[in-house]
């Protein structure tokens, strides 16, 4: 285990959480194109896995994939470019906020409909006998379709290198756990006898050290792993379609990552990178902002 | 002398043998079943690492395939029936011919999706269908259809070494026992083969090529053997001269010489074993009357399936696909 670069990852956790809230108030002025599924609170989940990564591992994530793309990517201009609609974002306006690309990362907004893709890419990567991996990241309400369990029996019968990250937020957009999953997700992987374990914890000193020791396993064994990490978001789904019990969002934000890591590491140190990256996010917006629109040639 | 399930196996065995990341996919493929229309047999023997058996998981299947076509493997998948492509709609309607495009062309995703499709065999309502034609207005996906005139191998192999997007490779499975027609000759027909712009091969049947014909039909895949036969008795029994268009590809349509052939007849009936409503003849009817309303002396008429699921029993099977008897009634009303 090495010790844990808390200045690091606080600095990418800060990223996407100053990211993020900037959207939210972009999309309150009417700014961005479409819906917007922020990731606030689930930042430690995103930045312990993809710190452990190569470059050549590919990552497939979900509609709620802005934390993913940034801690894999560090492209908020690509990103904003991409939501705002214009030339400069990493699909040219093509795919919006849930259809992401950039070396290899990819995202799709259809539950569960990327993970047999990430599957197959597992396959090849053992096929031609590379040391890549591909990580997924699901979300708890992407458990009620039936593909995935078509994919976690392909998984466990092929034994490729998938890490399937179930990001257990406890809520499909309103619809909160008790009234969607019958049973318990980490049965669900045991029962196709794909190794499966779980983290019942937000804080980035839980998640960072297993997720190092699960991705060389998933490496060196290239066969597939399931982590659930019970974690939850302290954001609306999208906007305007929070009914969450207040006193429960407030239970959450005590357990807030950042809150946690922040109080790791030093205050002068907290704040000299939040300054460095409340300039970078700004500068960032201000050369989106003059950016094109994006365009499109048809075939007639 | 080449049988058309012979030639897709030929074409697999020697693309397996050419490029190690051309893989098949899909369920009971081992030998000694090989598939269960047998388009598989001997490859498992030959490629055991090249074959993959699944289970019964057609959107995991599809779905796996688009991944390993993401990292430069060239996966075939083979859909036991083409009513199972239902189960994959959202593979290649979202995922599959989405990809490229929506991620701004970074990646392709070269899979080929083989299926049989087609009734005749009283396989009953969910194993006999047509459903090609639910695809139509799928943007970046290919489909292509072999008939006997065409070869099956030959456009197999096209589709996984030259095309860089999701082909679907629709083999009407009354067709895999029959011989290809590879010359000029077919009875008294003539077979004249022209490359169309997808680059699959579109093929004009004609008794008489250098006389005007009286109607043109235009068809695909299963029915042009239908359509062939109908053609020879309305000539000896009426001397009606009807010339059939077997196109290559049903998507995208040869639209130029689809019009350049209409435009010579006049007289244009669309054929086709899929439901008629809503179906791929509706496409080109209309391209036909948006195009060249004033070169025709009639309204394009079309047949298809009836309105009504495929039946199981021949004697009612046969009432709601597309028969010679229909074909003839229609070629008249044309011509009346």
């Amino acid at each position: 285990m090495k010790t844990i670069p808390y200045i690091q990852i606080y600095e990418k956790m800060y990223l996407i959480r100053a990211f993020e809230l900037r959207l939210l108030e972009l999309f309150s002025k009417g700014k961005l194109f479409g819906t917007t599924h922020t990731y606030v609170g689930q930042e430690s989940v995103a930045v312990s896995v993809i710190s452990h990564l190569h470059t050549s591992d590919t990552v497939f994530s979900n509609h709620r994939c802005h934390g993913h793309y940034l801690a894999k990517e560090d492209d908020p201009e690509g990103l904003l470019a991409e939501i705002m609609g214009r030339q400069g974002g990493v699909c040219s306006g093509r795919g919006g906020s849930q259809h992401l690309c950039r070396n290899n990362f990819f995202s799709n907004g259809i539950q569960g409909g990327f993970l047999p893709n990430a599957l197959g890419m597992a396959f090849a990567e053992k096929y031609n006998n590379t040391e890549n991996i591909v990580v997924a990241f699901i979300g708890d309400g992407t458990m009620g379709e039936g593909l995935v369990y078509e994919t976690l029996n392909l998984a466990s019968l092929w034994q490729v290198p998938l890490l399937i990250v179930v990001e257990n937020n406890k809520y499909a957009q309103t619809t909160p756990i008790e009234h969607n999953l019958a049973g318990s997700i980490i049965e669900r992987g045991r029962a196709f006898n794909i190794e499966t374990s779980e983290i019942e914890s937000n804080d980035i000193s839980d998640i960072y050290n297993k997720f190092e020791t699960l991705i060389n396993k998933v490496r060196t064994s290239k066969k597939p792993h399931m982590e659930i990490v019970h974690t939850y978001r302290l954001s609306a789904h999208s906007k305007g379609d929070d009914f969450r019990d207040k006193d429960e969002i407030e239970h959450w934000r005590k357990k807030d990552p950042l809150v946690h890591i922040r109080k790791i590491i030093s205050d002068n140190d907290a704040i000299e990178i939040e300054d460095k990256v409340n300039v970078r996010l700004k500068s960032v917006e201000d050369k989106v902002n003059k950016m094109p629109y994006s365009t499109i040639k048809l075939e007639t | 002398m080449m049988l058309y399930l012979e030639s897709i196996n030929k074409s697999l065995h020697n693309l397996m043998s050419l490029d190690k990341s051309v893989i098949l996919i899909g369920e009971d493929l081992l030998d000694p079943y090989g598939g269960a229309f047998k388009v598989s047999k001997g490859l498992s023997t030959d490629f055991p690492e090249q074959v993959i058996s699944t289970p019964i998981s057609e959107q995991a299947i599809v779905g796996s395939a688009i991944g390993m076509a993401m990292k430069g493997m060239k996966p075939v998948v083979e859909i036991m029936f083409g009513d199972f492509l239902t189960l994959c709609f959202d593979q290649i309607i979202n995922h599959a011919t989405k990809y490229h495009w929506m991620f701004n062309e970074q990646i392709t995703v070269p899979i080929v999706i083989r299926t049989p499709m087609g009734g005749g065999r009283g396989y009953g309502p969910t194993h006999s269908q047509t459903l090609e034609s639910m695809l139509m207005s799928v943007p970046g996906l290919k489909i292509v259809a072999p008939s006997i005139f065409h070869n099956p191998g030959k456009m197999l192999e096209q589709c996984v070494v030259n095309e860089k997007h999701p082909c679907l490779f629709i083999e009407n499975k009354r067709l895999y026992p029959k011989e290809l027609i590879h010359g000029d000759k077919y009875d008294n027909f003539d077979v004249i083969r022209t490359q169309g712009l997808s680059s699959f091969e579109n093929i004009l049947l004609s008794l008489y090529p250098e006389e005007r014909a009286d109607v043109l039909i235009i068809t695909y895949g299963g029915m042009v053997e239908l359509a062939a036969e109908c053609t020879y008795e309305v000539f000896m029994d009426e001397e009606i001269l009807v010339n059939i268009l077997a196109l290559g590809a049903v998507r995208p349509l040869a639209e130029d010489y689809i019009i350049e052939q209409a435009k010579i007849v006049g007289r244009v009936l669309v054929l086709e074993e899929g439901h008629k409503i809503g179906g791929w003849g509706a496409e080109v009817s209309s391209i036909l009357h948006e195009n060249i309303f004033s070169s025709l002396y009639k309204p394009v008429v079309r047949l298809g399936a009836e309105d009504c699921p495929i039946p199981s029993a021949m004697p009612i099977e046969s009432e709601v696909l597309p028969t010679i008897k229909k074909l003839k009634k229609l070629i008249m009303t044309l011509v009346a």
